[in-house]
């Protein structure tokens, strides 16, 4: 008799069966992200308790919503800005509100947003990820598969990839974006300079 | 820029404006809570969640009524079977002794059907079919699959094959091509070809093109990939999509670096035709008299002839499923001739440093080649 398999499954396929009701599948895509979840919650967070239940909200709030949630890219890219959403939210009503907000604050005063820094802090976001997925999943082959199919979404494609082409882009990106800051640096010290003098 | 109280609130449900947004990731990327957690503390905390989260099933309330139980006994043997036949959440294998790592003896590759259904396919057997709505897949006395159309007409529904850290698979399409599926390689293919024969692949995979319609009816065969497409009519040849290597044994193939999707309408611009004993790797285009050697991996054997020690423990992480490092130092010496694949990989270690004073040892579940 023929056993259906599941670990081969990727995570986009999974979330369909999920989206069937299929309790497996969802049972399937928790194993494979609680870790990296719980880590990346971790890194944000001080509460254990608290980034313990945001991800646990996360997964509930992915099987009640399964019938509305389309998902538009890959399911990972999904699930972690979910997370995301979920942490920001956390920050707005914890008692170190405050505290967030002024941090926000003084880093927006610091920051001279363009489209080149969005751009990093995306390849930031994706980073994290990948590094968190390499080291806390249980499923390793899944990370190799990811990395092996994963690259036609255009959101990861750049940061899963391993071709060379790819690296010398993103090398170029981290250079362009160190130039920038290097000139806003070099602005400042002109600028305390002719105070000073 | 001003910030808002309530920009965080906003923020979370979705009602930023784009450049509030922006500046709250990048923000959101800086801030860490510097909280060092230790892998037995993660457990813990995993292990509360699964509780949470993982459905329990109940444990049956034991049985008074005779009657019941003997209604009940089905149900159990139902939810036994079930229990059997779910397969068990993959796990990272952890090996403990170099020793243990032996070459694949199964082929390793699922069928995902049209219903996202995954089947192993080392449990069909040589003779035995597979059943699908409209659909039966066969196996070859030589192991080759083989659809069986009970159809013949109307939509066919498309299927992938992917395989992971094995011996591959071989499988016969509609129009008579074959196909040798490399390990942790995908292919997806409709059960039937309409008009245009296409493909797509990641990974690795020999193809055996067979030639449909002659002069201007000649039917293309094209091999879609995220960053490579084919066009061939009738020919031989090894497409290494994941390393972006092709090399054509016979025939005439049309190559292109540009990727292109199943069923997309758009002319991919072949910018490439190569003629036969030529390889096109690093986007070069070179000869090879030894052409064969790209398709060792289908014929049971390493042909190391000059390949780094670099690119052959890419080969060795491939076959054995276990990730092979070597040191910078010997990335790039050179090996010569023919290794079995059927080999324990101490075995071929030990070849290998027969030629090079090399020394290897299991770390962290790595392979690791170093300097004796």
């Amino acid at each position: 008799m023929l056993v259906e398999s599941l670990s081969v499954l990727t995570d986009e396929e999974l979330y369909d069966h999920v989206k069937n009701d299929d309790e497996r599948a969802y049972t399937e895509l928790y194993e494979r992200f609680k870790r990296p979840l719980l880590v990346y919650a971790l890194k944000k967070i001080k509460e254990e308790e608290a980034a313990e239940d945001i991800v646990h909200d996360v997964f509930v709030k992915l099987w009640v919503n399964r019938s509305k949630i389309e998902l538009k890219g890959r399911f990972v890219g999904y699930i972690f800005k979910a997370l995301r959403n979920r942490i920001i939210d956390h920050f707005a009503r914890s008692t170190y509100a405050q505290q967030y907000l002024d941090s926000l604050e003084s880093y927006s005063e610091q920051m001279f947003s363009s489209p080149a820094d969005y751009k990093v802090r995306e390849d930031s976001f994706w980073e994290n990820i990948e590094q968190l997925l390499d080291k806390h999943s249980v499923n390793a082959p899944t990370i190799v598969r990811l990395r092996m199919d994963g690259y036609n979404n255009h959101e990861i494609a750049a940061h899963l990839n391993v071709s060379e082409k790819t690296v010398r882009n993103k090398q170029s990106t981290i250079i362009k974006y160190l130039k920038s800051k290097f000139t806003q640096i070099m602005v400042l010290v002109c600028l305390l300079l002719f105070l000073l003098f | 820029m001003k910030i808002e109280k309530d920009i965080l609130q906003r923020y979370a449900s979705g009602q930023c404006t784009m450049e509030e947004s922006n500046l709250v990731e990048a923000w959101f990327e800086e801030v860490e809570s510097n909280a060092s957690i230790s892998d037995e503390k993660l457990d813990a905390i995993v292990a509360r969640l699964d509780k949470k989260i993982v459905p329990k099933t109940k444990k049956p309330d034991r049985i008074i009524w005779t009657t019941l139980a003997a209604a009940c006994l089905c149900a159990v043997v139902g939810i036994v079977m079930y229990q059997y036949t779910t397969e068990p959440l993959a796990q990272v294998n952890v090996i403990a002794d170099i020793s243990d790592i032996k070459a694949p003896t199964t082929s390793q590759a699922f069928l995902v059907l049209e219903d996202q259904k995954a089947y192993n396919l080392d449990d069909v057997k040589v003779g035995d079919t597979l059943r699908a709505s409209g659909y039966a897949l066969a196996r070859a006395e030589d192991g080759e699959f083989q659809y069986v159309d009970m159809r013949e007409t109307g939509e066919a529904p498309y299927h992938t094959l992917r395989t992971k850290a094995g011996r591959g698979v071989s499988i016969k399409l509609s129009d008579g091509s074959s196909v040798w599926v490399n390990a942790n390689s995908e292919i997806r293919y409709p059960v039937r070809f309409a008009a245009v024969r296409e493909v797509k692949l990641s990974g690795e995979a020999y193809f055996e093109v067979a030639k449909t319609g002659q002069g201007k009816e000649a039917a293309p065969f094209l091999v879609r990939g995220d960053r490579q497409t084919i066009q061939v009519f009738g020919t031989k040849f090894n497409a290494n999509y994941q390393d972006n290597s092709i090399a054509l044994l016979e025939g005439k193939i049309a190559l292109s670096n540009q990727g292109s999707s199943l069923e997309s309408k758009t002319l991919v611009p072949q910018a490439v035709v190569m003629q036969p004993g030529q390889v096109y790797v690093g986007e070069k285009l070179v000869s090879d008299p030894n052409i064969d050697r790209y398709i060792d991996w289908k014929e049971g054997y390493f042909d190391v002839e000059g390949m780094s020690l670099g690119e052959f423990s890419k080969e060795l992480s491939n076959w054995y499923g276990v990730e092979v490092e070597v040191a910078a130092e010997l990335q790039n010496k050179l090996l010569l001739g023919h290794i079995n694949r059927q080999k324990d990989l101490v075995d071929v270690l030990d070849i290998v440093a027969k030629v090079f004073p090399i020394r290897y040892m299991l770390k962290d579940n790595k392979v690791m080649i170093t300097e004796r």
